[in-house]
């Protein structure tokens, strides 16, 4: 752990108020993306993170962090968020019974729980993940872009870029492969890590 | 393979940015429980495309004005929360609510019917007891004492999946297209029209499958790249302790004997014949030293007409053990 976040922990559980403005000013615009990736709803985000950080005050006293601070942050917004949808995936599954459960949505992430998502960002990774991105064909970083940022579909974006789908297809998969092969060495990083908690 | 690979990697990008139909979606699930390199490849490139979350700029979340609503929050205290909720909190909170209610109501109301439209098919035999039974794709499977097949909803569409704990017979109706494999906890099968037996209880020390006609492969979960193929009169037996799968021949006729009613003890260990005896006749039995364990037997019995003691009898007739009751308890020593 950081001694910039000893720091920050200690003021929080002070309930000093600038500790808590800093919150908002580093880490709430992240902790509301990796929610919404998960909640795949702005409002709901918001007011999973709002929550969160209010609890922190609320149980300040007690407050008590092994991890990194941004580690800290992203489990338990991970956690509240999978909880969230886990609630509410129940209540539509039987309030809509006579539907079949949209299992084709992209939203849904095959959750994981001895491989949790977010655990790049967690390392402080993400100017990393940004620069590869730079780095990818300038074709095949507009097609993933619009892909990913974008939420548009391969028809879409065949349409815009005047290509065919196969060939977003193609640059999709490329891409990915490409920042998995830049991302390597981090990606091997988190393996170990876990493989080291699994056995512990 | 290459071209295989391609194909998944191709299922693995389309289902992180466009999502995959179901059939598509269980293809590649199946292929991640395949082995944990598979998983790990996968997981791999869902932490790239989860992670990539700091350019979306469609999605624009504003940290000044959420700090200030933390400060007006914070100043009316927890009790006041609800208070503090706009007005558009207010009516999604409402909506929430009238789900719950409305969900709440139709679930009480619809109550079995509704989840078993989402629910696996299980078939259970219970102890001392056999189920004989015919799946959706016509495929004839008899179920031993004690022991539990599930199959989902998809069975026969989707995919001939079947989840096992304990002894099955099969006989696979043939499917080029769609292979039919039976998952256990130590051992995966797959085959696509044949006549098999495989046993797996959760107690069993071995997993012992029987090939009676055509082909099939075997993968253990011990080692993820060991696939070993069956000739017709051929016994697979993996040891869960020592992980070693070896193969002999040995006659097919008897392995299903007990489709039939009888008890079949094929040079079978006298602890996995004490469990078998446990689930034929419901009853405990304890093995009360240790060197008999190892002891295997081979001998058939017809289960309507042999009484347990009399079964008892046979196997202490080798001279090699005695036994006793003890309350309702029976007690195997040297």
């Amino acid at each position: 752990m950081k001694n910039q976040d000893q720091v920050i922990i200690d003021q929080l559980k002070r309930g000093d108020e600038s500790s808590y403005k800093y919150l908002y000013d580093h880490y709430y615009v992240l902790l509301c993306r990796i929610s919404y990736e998960i909640v795949k709803d702005r409002f709901t985000a918001e007011t999973i993170v709002g929550d969160f950080i209010f609890h922190l005050w609320e149980i300040r006293s007690e407050l008590s962090i092994s991890t990194s601070l941004v580690s800290y942050f992203i489990q338990s917004i991970r956690n509240r968020s999978i909880n969230y949808l886990q609630l509410e995936r129940h209540q539509k599954e039987v309030s809509l019974s006579t539907l079949t459960v949209d299992e084709a949505s992209p939203s849904s992430y095959l959750m994981e729980d001895s491989y949790p998502l977010g655990l790049l960002l967690e390392q402080e990774l993400e100017e990393a993940i940004a620069a590869a991105v730079e780095q990818l064909p300038s074709e095949s970083k507009a097609v993933f872009r619009k892909s990913r940022f974008e939420h548009k579909k391969y028809a879409e974006i065949a349409e815009e870029m005047h290509i065919s789908v196969n060939t977003v297809k193609c640059h999709m998969k490329s891409a990915l492969k490409k920042l998995q092969l830049d991302l390597a060495k981090y990606l091997l990083l988190l393996y170990l890590f876990l493989t080291y908690l699994q056995n512990k | 393979m290459n071209a295989n690979n391609e194909y998944i990697d191709d299922l693995m990008t389309t289902y992180l940015s466009e999502g995959l139909p179901a059939n598509e979606l269980k293809e590649l699930k199946e292929w991640i429980a395949d082995s944990p390199a598979n998983k790990r490849l996968f997981m791999q490139k869902q932490e790239i495309w989860f992670s990539n979350v700091c350019r979306d700029k469609t999605v624009a979340f504003d940290s000044t004005k959420a700090y200030q609503q933390f400060c007006s929050r914070r100043k009316k205290g927890s009790k006041a929360r609800v208070i503090a909720f706009n007005r558009q909190i207010f009516y999604r909170v409402a909506v929430v609510a009238l789900v719950v209610c409305v969900s709440l109501l139709s679930y009480w109301q619809g109550g079995v019917s509704v989840t078993k439209q989402f629910a696996d098919t299980t078939i259970e035999a219970p102890l001392g007891a056999k189920t004989k039974l015919y799946l959706p794709d016509g495929t004839l499977a008899w179920l031993n004492a004690g022991s539990k097949l599930v199959y989902s909803q998809g069975f026969g569409v989707e995919n001939r999946s079947v989840h096992l704990v304990g002894e099955a017979y099969f006989e696979v109706v043939k499917n080029k297209d769609l292979p039919f494999k039976v998952h256990t906890t130590d051992l995966g099968i797959q085959v696509y029209g044949t006549k098999f037996n495989i046993r797996n209880y959760t107690e069993d020390d071995e997993v012992v499958v029987n090939l009676l006609e055509g082909k099939v492969s075997l993968q253990d979960v011990y080692r993820e790249k060991n696939i070993c193929y069956m000739a017709p009169g051929e016994k697979a037996v993996l040891n869960k302790k020592t992980k070693e799968l070896r193969k002999t021949i040995t006659k097919q006729a008897n392995v299903i004997e007990w489709t039939k009613g009888y008890l079949f003890f094929d040079e079978d260990l006298l602890v996995d014949i004490a469990k078998k005896l446990e689930r034929e006749y419901s009853v405990e039995i304890e093995i009360d030293n240790d060197s008999l364990r190892g002891y295997r037997f081979y001998g058939s019995f017809i289960v309507k007409d042999n009484s347990l003691e009399s079964v008892l009898d046979a196997l202490t007739a080798t001279e090699h053990l005695k036994y006793k009751q003890e309350g309702n308890k029976i007690v195997l020593y040297k």
